[in-house]
């Protein structure tokens, strides 16, 4: 009694060329860095901005989708009273954060005076570190 | 001698736009810790509705959230540290070439044209590798609330605190010289 083989590369590929997409920044630099000191301005100016942006629009992103599993919460809970699935401290959280990630600068602005006060100099991504000379 | 005073001096040069580097990097960082920390803050929740086995802890979230904005504010941190050591009329740190004035008899043999400049510039390496101990510090404290009990905690401010004691040399040469000499 034959066996038959079933030969493992006819499988389908179900999946193509994935397309690969390079974040190169945009470096307004010269040709070539020329000291060390320049590569770290270029990363700071170049990258690390746009890093933070990026990091703030995925907080936003996040919190719209907290927001929006709020909601959904709250509908599941008001349809299925009896059933005990959806806490209504889930719902508060998922509001909170959603609120808070929205409003991350506002929320870092807020947590950074909370703790130093409000008269500190808030920092920034191309500000320089004032407190060392 | 020249030669070795100009690449110190290079050196230095350097040390500025790392400085600011790294502040920025502390600044992005920061920002990604928060986030995580508000996330956590959500899964604590969860965890703690539905009595699973619990993982995490409102301490965790918190610790991620209040030291995420001490290293997004790092200047800050830096000037409340080193007002809380040195005295609540210092918040900024001394510059490199002051250390002549803190501690002139201590450095007396120095005193001159290339000792001068090359200790200056020693003393702003050893400023800017307090200022990498600082932000060590902030991320083994970050690093404590994953993992507790080995004393990260600790650790993290005693590299706190003699990073601070590295960024204002000067003063903390001064404290020498007013121990020994005074």
């Amino acid at each position: 009694m034959h066996r038959r083989l079933i030969p493992l590369h006819s499988r389908p590929r179900a999946l193509g060329l994935a397309a690969v997409l390079f974040l190169v920044g945009g470096l307004a630099v010269p040709a070539s860095a020329q000291t060390f000191g320049d590569i770290f301005t270029d990363m700071r100016t170049s990258q690390l901005g746009p890093a933070a942006d990026i990091l703030g629009t995925i907080s936003f992103v996040l919190g719209i989708v907290f927001g929006i599993m709020a909601v959904y919460a709250m509908i599941r809970r008001s349809r299925h009273s009896n059933e005990n699935s959806v806490e209504a401290g889930r719902i508060i959280m998922l509001s909170i954060a959603a609120a808070c990630m929205i409003a991350i600068p506002t929320f870092l602005n807020v947590g950074v005076a909370s703790i130093f006060g409000t008269g500190a100099d808030q920092s920034s991504v191309d500000g320089q570190l004032r407190s060392l000379n | 001698m020249d030669e070795l005073t100009d690449f110190f001096q290079r050196v230095v040069a350097i040390l500025s736009p790392a400085q600011a580097f790294v502040a920025v990097m502390c600044f992005v960082l920061g920002i990604a810790l928060v986030i995580m920390g508000i996330r956590l803050f959500l899964i604590t929740a969860e965890e703690r509705a539905h009595a699973h086995h619990r993982r995490h802890g409102f301490w965790q979230a918190s610790a991620y959230v209040v030291f995420g904005l001490l290293i997004i504010s790092l200047d800050l941190t830096l000037s409340a540290w080193i007002a809380s050591l040195f005295g609540a009329d210092n918040t900024t740190a001394s510059a490199a070439s002051e250390i002549m004035a803190y501690a002139p008899e201590m450095l007396a043999p120095v005193q001159g044209a290339p000792g001068e400049a090359i200790l200056i510039a020693l003393v702003r390496v050893a400023q800017f590798i307090g200022l990498l101990a600082v932000v060590r510090g902030l991320f083994l404290c970050v690093k404590s609330a994953d993992m507790p009990a080995q004393g990260l905690m600790g650790k993290g401010f005693i590299h706190m605190i003699a990073g601070v004691m590295a960024v204002d040399l000067p003063r903390t040469v001064g404290l020498f010289e007013n121990l020994f000499f005074a």
